[in-house]
């Protein structure tokens, strides 16, 4: 009984330390599942960049509040600063990434189809890096359980 | 237009402003330009070509290549830990070389 106890506690204090070394948040569906949804959501509203700005600017309004919501959502979470700074440049009207396109979109009134297709494309690959980083979170977890179980 | 030719001629200009900025650049200042460049070469091609038939304006073409910087920042946030370019030297004067190259050389 006392050898299972120590063997428990060895296991627990391995585990605490592994996840204390790597420092970064644990995947989390929540983001993952939002990150997938905002990249459709934005995909499908960038369809219409060709038109009228003023048609869709209620959808764009709630697409950014959507985005600004979930930037907040990824700073608060512990030791989850590379996800956030992904989020931040995504947001930033003045980089050019999501929000930057979209503002865009608004100056212009309407976008060129060759310049759409070809904005379109880089932002998805913007949401692909960001989708990527949260799947990596849960493979960083198994790897860090198989090296505990190799290791026991 | 040949696009080998038109990169070859932007690598060379990038490296001429980094000297000019630098005495001496250093390897990593060349592995950099040449990770930028490398990055999207096939997306520069496209958008050269879209330039030069008149699907893209110029502002349209530096919007796009600001876009492949951001992204290549995302994509090095993803790469935690990995060796990473610095990308410092990817500002305001190297969006603009490239521009003006690919501009001038595609309406040559």
């Amino acid at each position: 009984m006392k050898k299972l106890l120590m063997y428990v506690l060895l296991f627990c204090s391995i585990l605490f330390t592994s996840c204390n070394s790597i420092k970064t948040a644990i995947f989390d569906q929540y983001s993952y599942q939002q990150e997938v949804s905002l990249k459709i959501e934005t995909k499908v509203l960038l369809q219409h960049a060709m038109e009228d700005y003023t048609l869709y600017k209620t959808q764009v309004d709630a697409l950014l509040l959507e985005m600004e919501k979930m930037e907040e959502y990824e700073k608060n979470k512990p030791d989850n600063i590379i996800s956030y700074q992904m989020w931040e440049l995504m947001t930033d009207a003045d980089k050019n990434s999501v929000a930057g396109l979209l503002k865009r979109w608004k100056e212009k009134g309407q976008l060129t189809a060759a310049f759409n297709q070809e904005a379109t494309k880089q932002i998805m690959s913007a949401f692909d890096a960001l989708i990527k980083y949260e799947i990596s979170k849960d493979k960083e977890k198994e790897n860090i359980l198989l090296e505990i179980i190799k290791n026991y | 237009m040949d696009f080998e030719e038109i990169l070859k001629a932007l690598r060379a200009n990038l490296l001429a402003a980094l000297e000019e900025n630098h005495s001496a650049y250093s390897n990593q200042s060349v592995n950099d330009i040449d990770v930028f460049l490398q990055s999207f070469k096939e997306k520069l091609k496209r958008w050269t070509i879209l330039f030069a038939e008149g699907h893209l304006t110029e502002d349209d073409f530096e919007w796009l290549v600001k876009s492949q910087k951001d992204l290549l920042v995302l994509e090095n946030l993803l790469q935690e830990g990995v060796s990473k370019i610095s990308l410092g030297h990817l500002k305001t004067k190297i969006i603009k070389i490239v521009v003006k190259t690919i501009t001038v050389a595609a309406l040559a």
